[in-house]
């Protein structure tokens, strides 16, 4: 392993650092950051799939979704047993995610571009209605967890999941989905994903299984959106609804983080997830109730000037000098 | 010993047959030329033997192997390499990692670091090394057929299907692509397969042997001079003799 290729990491555990310590030590600012986190884990695992292989998946959210159902399955059942529910709810949420992501690739993978973006629609409305209709997990009336939460685990110990380690974790999961990322773009599959990014039909011929490495980014992807569901949903409000879960806003919320930090780049989706969770955040506090009128076209005129996003416009300014090493 | 074989391959495309019924050989280490105007089918044979498309009819073998419904995928790493008429460059990738994506997925099959080590070493011998760092789009149309060539080499392949890969070129360059084609040829046997529309002084040079292809069938083939000044041949081109 080439420890010098991970050296885009240090700018990255630099911002995190920062990013706790003022969560920690100013007042009131954990839940604000919480915020931002999870943003910036939504676009740095929804680019290891839009990013590396330029693929757009608007049933992004279904992910998220169905990790959320298995950490609320696994608390529901295995509550009893005590904590032990959390890890068994946390393999719930990748297992599931994955499997439905492995399904959903084998099928809609071997399609191009707009074909595989109104396919993957389908699956997400399909799946939210499938909830809804056949009433599965409580069908409309979702899972309210807080009451059974609050009576297995103590008021105390529920608090702490909701308030504390939920973010945790979120900020775990974001950075994990960094090293993942990193790792992928350093290896062979980082190679293949990005020729198959560019030119699908001249990848294959150069001797790339395109539908292989799209698939495994596919199912990476997933994995961290049913981490994402299952601990900034599930753990932190203690209540799934279909309707919220299975959200398209989210896809779309992703998808512009990506794009404003730098698809398919490391550090793009942190910077994309932060400058939207910040704006976000900051406008709904001073100017609630039309803060999106005034988020919609600052993010167009940031698209318009950046097309490559944020970091791939640093990155190319900074070619050739020692930054670009810490830059990916 | 007999590397890539068609038999009777045909490839229809609704009503026009681009390949019709062609059979080819092409022997370890051979330099073949494959000439013939525009439309006759010389694109779509090498789509067909790289595996962009499959024959409607035939079969192709390649170092003993049927690859007939093989997807171009798993045909590569047995040794095919080519390059496109239009080049086709990784455009957001530099030009050493488009070389060593080449290098990394061909039957070189090396892993990064290799092949990015390797994709030096057929930058310099192309003579493009001082562009590596640039963007692959960015390069002129020209600098992206000899990017295209050191990408298709560093794949280490057994036979190199080139598709115009000389048009456009200064002579003094032609001659020198000519000469290291001869030189891998020779050091490593590999079997090179030029196509050509209008660079017949090049094929001269280069191929032992030529096969004229003309409205999808092969209209003759054989040793280079003799074929190319066969009447047919320049009927083919010219048209016939009116006055």
């Amino acid at each position: 392993m080439n420890i010098r290729a991970y050296k885009p990491l240090i700018p990255m555990i630099a911002v995190y650092g920062v990013l706790i310590t003022i969560a920690l030590t100013v007042d009131g600012m954990w839940q604000p950051v919480a915020y931002f986190m999870f943003y910036i884990a939504l676009g740095q695992a929804f680019n290891i799939f839009l990013g590396l292989t330029g693929y757009v998946d608007f049933g992004y959210v279904a992910f998220m979704g169905l990790g959320a159902y298995g950490m609320g399955l696994a608390i529901k059942n295995f509550g009893h047993l005590g904590l032990i529910a959390l890890p068994i709810g946390i393999f719930l949420a990748v297992i599931m995610s994955m499997l439905l992501s492995l399904a959903v690739g084998a099928v809609a993978l071997r399609l191009r571009g707009a074909y595989f973006a109104i396919a993957t629609i389908g699956v997400n409305e399909g799946f939210r209605y499938l909830v809804e209709g056949v009433r599965l997990w409580g069908g409309t009336e979702g899972m309210i967890l807080s009451g059974f939460m609050r009576k297995t685990y103590g008021r105390e110990m529920t608090n702490f999941f909701s308030t504390f380690l939920s973010d945790v974790l979120v900020i775990l999961i974001a950075f994990s989905a960094a090293v993942v990322t990193i790792a992928i773009l350093n290896k062979k599959m980082g190679y293949a994903l990005l020729a198959l990014r560019e030119d699908e039909d001249a990848a294959k011929v150069m001797g790339i299984n395109v539908t292989k490495y799209k698939i495994m980014a596919f199912i990476t992807s997933a994995g961290f959106a049913g981490l994402i569901g299952a601990t900034a949903w599930t753990l932190k409000l203690t209540y799934i609804f279909p309707e919220d879960v299975f959200n398209i806003s989210y896809t779309v919320e992703a998808i512009v983080i990506v794009m404003l930090g730098g698809a398919g780049t490391l550090l793009g989706p942190m910077f994309g997830g932060l400058i939207y969770g910040i704006m976000k955040y900051y406008l709904s506090v001073i100017f609630p109730g039309i803060q999106l009128l005034i988020l919609a076209p600052i993010l167009i005129a940031i698209v318009v000037v950046f097309p490559e996003g944020l970091i791939g416009y640093i990155r190319k300014k900074a070619r050739d000098t020692r930054l670009s090493e810490y830059l990916r | 010993m007999v590397l890539l074989k068609l038999e009777k391959v045909t490839k229809k495309f609704g009503g026009i047959v681009a390949v019709d019924s062609v059979d080819l050989q092409v022997e370890q280490g051979e330099a073949l030329g494959i000439v013939g105007p525009n439309g006759s089918g010389k694109t779509t044979l090498y789509n067909l033997i790289s595996g962009v498309y499959t024959p409607d009819e035939g079969r192709i073998i390649f170092d003993g192997k049927d690859i007939t419904g093989m997807p171009p995928h798993a045909r590569t790493p047995l040794g095919l390499a080519r390059t496109f008429q239009i080049p086709r460059p990784f455009g957001s990738a530099t030009v050493r990692e488009n070389v060593a994506i080449g290098a990394m997925f061909g039957r070189a099959s090396m892993d990064v670091e290799e092949a990015l080590r390797e994709a030096d070493e057929h930058l310099k011998l192309i003579g493009i090394y001082n562009l590596r760092n640039k963007e692959a789009k960015l390069l002129t149309p020209l600098e992206k057929r000899f990017m295209e060539l050191a990408r298709a080499l560093a794949m280490k392949p057994k036979i190199l299907l080139l598709d115009e890969v000389m048009a456009g070129m200064h002579p003094s360059d032609i001659e020198k692509i000519i000469e290291t084609l001869q030189k891998i040829r020779k050091e490593e046997h590999v079997a090179v397969v030029s196509m050509v529309e209008h660079l017949m002084h090049a094929i001269t040079k280069f191929a032992e042997r030529v096969v004229v292809m003309h409205q999808g069938r092969k209209l003759i083939e054989g040793e280079t001079a003799r074929v190319l000044n066969d009447p047919r041949v320049i009927e083919v081109y010219l048209g016939k003799r009116v006055v």
